[in-house]
């Protein structure tokens, strides 16, 4: 009987179904597309489609659900199949199978397939095949469930846009009230926390689809819509609750990498240069608007020093307080200093030392030192005019990363070139090259899998969960002439931004990294020529923290004004983040 | 006799309404029972509550030998039903609502099917929302016809037909209930259409059941009589409860009798209205009888 239903629901549907295999079809050939078609046109068109495509799938299935579920329907005492010899739980197998065989299933081929194109590893296809199906029914039974309860498709057109405006209303107001419970004045950073994140949505997950399915099973075995409406709206109580509320973190934090054998940290030694200081200007980051007035932000750089050859290390978080003699002191707000760590992540720089030995001792070119300055403490303006210049003693507990870069591909300048790091795929897609400039478009694709989560850190960050919201780079691309071991940073190190409001599993990025030797682009030692051009090739480097450490620092006698020769005039904090 | 449908004190609440109120009445098997009332009386609620459309709010109702509660396939695989509210699979042809429902019933008859479909003169390949209300109507009848149900329930079914296509369904319907010796349920406002059909009469109102009877036992207890009176006459000061729309004309008065009895009833007549002789007493149609019941649809008990 089932299949019997089901063959008469897919005739009924079949120009929807039809469209439905026409979108995902689509959707393969600009994903799957993604790992074959040259030029940056492609880029363009992937560009144009890749809210589209997805919008519009889940518009197909928005109005695909209503209208099987509806066919036979449940909340109507005048639907054809009551009076006849049609069990409920047949019926209910049937438009289950109906959800799955039409709708999710061919997505979920027509995704793996692109994820297949795209060389993502048997293991993580498996594991994002669950993840797909997953997402699907999350989105699926709940539709379903609306549709078993409403007799029409207007009727379900207006209770689905009514709940939808009030759960995000619920939504927004949880939200609120989350802020003002935590009695801070801004927003607490440190409350984030990446696992419980993913145990809520792991759980919210669970409980939607037991919910919808247990409301679905239920008005499709006793029709008894005012139950099953209950059971929705507990499910929907429940999910809300959840969401705000769970607390049990389950979920295992993605491993550190190990230290390598070998690497000792012991001798690792981190001090503050006397010579670097900044001080940001008064009311640089007042608001006049609120009553918080932050006043200015002393900045210092760190010198770490016994960093292990084949190592970079980062000043990755500083604590400090600084106390003087009349008992005064002062401190580094720790939101700040979290927010300036998120920051450096973003505008992540890579240390010139590390890409030269991650290219066997290749020669720089371009290399500039680095200029990022870490915050030290954090003065009202009025506190900063009376102790200025006044030494005090300085405590500081300052975070180290080290970490190990490596050349993960190598490709020659030229258009079609391609490589595979394991977590990120890249195509050269174009190469605009000539005396002094070269110019390269690169197209990266990679799987970001919450159940296979690999490849740069930015997956465990809040950032990469924010539609919209700058990540850091993933990598770094380099041009290296291995024949005269030379090489050329690009010129700007900037985050990566993605426009997508519907996240996908397949994420495509388009690096566009420039090279210069013109004086502008600072004072390069060599030029880029038409014969160092000939030899050049594109290297891709990443960038592995394998060690964490804390150093504890004491300054007897630190002044917060800058010494007159200092570099007081220049802003050293990086460009993109001077307001 | 054994029963199709059986209900005991059968009711139905939406909310504060009492749309059904203590419904009790048999159907026996193999008879044509007719449920009349006006409109909102609760007869397609009975129906649909009779179906398992609706759970009843109290009571029971058991439709061939299964508590209503509990139809199932196995039920509605004997039971053919057709309402004028029936919403139909409209995008299917008439040949794809065949095909979609041959697969449900063991029952099925190709051959009665295809009768019914030359006899009813459906187009086989026109989409069911491209027909006239008759001509869907028929296609739900064929539908629910071509089994050879035990059970037909008929909800309103003359609702919007033409004269010619009326008078083709109830000859089919009968015809066939004959043949088959089906048992049909069938409620409706069209109570001339309902007399040429019913052998069994339900009357509800206000959610309530105020009479049930054999139409022609109803027919032999509810008569006209007419009495000549003389000049002058004055309405009497109180008549017997059984007599119904009592009205003076000239030398001639005349009433409805509800409880009509051969050897008592016109010696009553002749004694109230003070007459030697009764000029007429005639039995009346099923519609006339509605209508001189009609201000409380009761019998006097």
């Amino acid at each position: 009987m089932i299949r019997h239903l089901l063959r008469t629901d897919v005739r009924r549907l079949r120009w929807l179904l039809a469209l439905w295999v026409f979108v995902l079809g689509l959707d393969f050939a600009v994903l799957g597309g993604l790992a074959f078609a040259r030029g940056f046109k492609f880029d363009m068109v992937y560009m144009l489609v890749k809210n589209l495509i997805p919008a519009l799938e889940l518009l197909i299935v928005l109005v695909a659900i209503p209208l099987v579920v509806q066919a036979d329907a449940l909340a109507s005492t005048t639907a054809f199949w009551l009076t006849r010899p049609i069990a409920r739980r047949d019926l209910l197998g049937t438009k289950l199978a109906f959800v799955a065989v039409c709708l999710v299933v061919p997505a979920l081929a027509a995704e793996v397939a692109a994820l297949v194109l795209n060389g993502v590893t048997p293991r993580q296809v498996g594991l994002a095949s669950i993840e797909i199906v997953l997402g699907w029914l999350k989105f699926a039974l709940p539709v379903m469930a609306l549709a078993a309860l409403t007799p029409t498709f207007g009727r379900f057109a207006l209770a689905g846009v009514g709940l939808y405006v009030l759960y995000t209303i619920a939504t927004v107001s949880l939200a609120i009230w989350d802020l003002y419970r935590s009695r801070r004045a801004d927003f607490d950073f440190f409350a984030w926390n990446q696992t419980l994140e993913d145990s809520r949505e792991l759980v919210t997950l669970a409980a939607t689809i037991a919910f919808s399915l247990a409301a679905v099973a239920y008005q499709y075995l006793t029709r008894r819509t005012r139950q099953t409406a209950g059971i929705a709206l507990t499910g929907v109580l429940v999910v809300l609750s959840i969401s705000h509320g769970w607390t049990w973190d389950f979920v295992r934090p993605i491993a550190t990498p190990k230290t390598p054998a070998g690497l000792s940290t012991t001798g690792l030694e981190v001090s503050l240069d006397p010579s670097a200081r900044f001080v940001s200007n008064e009311g640089d980051r007042d608001d006049p608007r609120t009553a918080i007035r932050t006043g200015r932000h002393i900045y210092g750089r760190f010198d770490v020093t016994g960093i292990p050859a084949d190592y970079v290390a980062e000043v990755e978080l500083v604590e400090s307080r600084l106390d003087f003699a009349d008992g005064h002191a002062i401190t580094v707000d720790r939101q700040h200093a979290a927010m300036e760590e998120a920051s450096a992540r973003l505008f992540a720089h890579w240390d010139p030392r590390g890409v030269r030995q991650a290219l066997v001792n290749a020669h720089v070119l371009n290399a500039r030192e680095s200029a990022v300055m870490t915050p030290l403490v954090q003065p009202d303006n009025d506190t900063y005019a009376r102790y200025a210049r006044q030494p005090g003693r300085l405590h500081a507990t300052v975070k180290v990363v080290v970490k190990q870069y490596q050349a993960r591909a190598d490709v020659p300048l030229r258009p079609g070139a391609r490589y595979d790091t394991g977590t990120t795929r890249g195509v050269l897609t174009e190469a605009h090259c000539q005396p002094q400039d070269c110019w390269v478009i690169v197209r990266e694709t990679r799987a970001r899998l919450r159940l296979a989560p690999a490849g740069p850190p930015d997956e465990t960050s809040p950032f990469g969960r924010v539609p919209f919201a700058p990540r850091p780079a993933s990598g770094l691309y380099v041009l290296h002439n291995p024949t005269r071991a030379e090489a050329f940073l690009p010129d700007d190190l900037g985050p990566d931004v993605d426009l997508e409001f519907l996240p996908r599993r397949l994420h495509h990025t388009s690096k566009l990294p420039r090279f210069t030797s013109r004086a502008s682009a600072g004072t390069p030692t060599g030029v880029i020529d038409a014969a160092w051009l000939t030899a050049a090739r594109l290297v891709r480097i990443e960038s592995r923290t394998v060690a964490s450490l804390t150093r504890e620092i004491t300054e007897a006698a630190f002044v917060m004004a800058p010494a007159a020769t200092t570099a007081e005039a220049t802003d050293p904090r990086p460009t993109g983040k001077r307001r | 006799m054994s029963a199709a449908i059986e209900t005991h004190r059968l009711s139905k609440r939406f909310g504060s309404t009492e749309a059904v109120r203590d419904l009790t009445f048999m159907v026996p098997e193999g008879s044509i029972f007719a449920l009349l009332g006006p409109n909102g009386s609760g007869k397609t609620t009975t129906i649909k509550t009779l179906m398992n459309i609706l759970e009843p709010s109290a009571g029971q109702a058991r439709v061939l030998g299964t508590d209503s509660r509990r139809l199932g396939p196995r039920e509605f695989a004997r039971i053919g039903y057709i309402s004028e509210n029936q919403e139909l699979p409209e995008w299917m042809t008439v040949r794809e609502l065949v095909a979609y429902c041959r697969p449900m019933y063991p029952g099925w008859d190709d051959a009665f099917a295809s009768q019914l479909q030359r006899q009813f003169d459906l187009p086989p390949d026109r989409a069911l929302k491209r027909l006239s209300r008759g001509m869907k109507l028929k296609a739900a009848l064929l539908s629910s016809l071509a089994y050879r149900p035990r059970l037909l329930v008929l909800d309103e079914p003359f609702s919007g037909l033409d004269a010619v296509v009326r008078e083709e369904f109830v000859r089919g319907i009968l015809e066939m209930s004959e043949r088959q010796g089906w048992t049909l349920f069938v409620s409706s406002h069209d109570i001339d259409e309902v007399e040429r059909l019913a052998d069994h009469v339900g009357v509800v109102s206000e959610g309530r059941l105020q009479m049930v009877q054999p139409l022609a036992a109803l027919q032999a207890r509810v008569r006209r009589i007419e009495a000549t009176v003389d000049p002058g006459f004055g309405r009497p000061a109180s008549l017997p409860a059984s007599w119904m729309g009592f009205e003076v004309a000239g030398a001639r008065a005349r009433f409805v009798e509800t409880d009509y009895r051969t050897e008592t009833s016109e010696a009553l007549a002749r004694q109230v209205l003070g007459v030697s002789g009764v000029v007429s007493v005639e039995p009346l149609s099923l519609r006339e009888i509605f209508l001189a019941l009609a201000p409380t649809y009761r019998l006097p008990t």
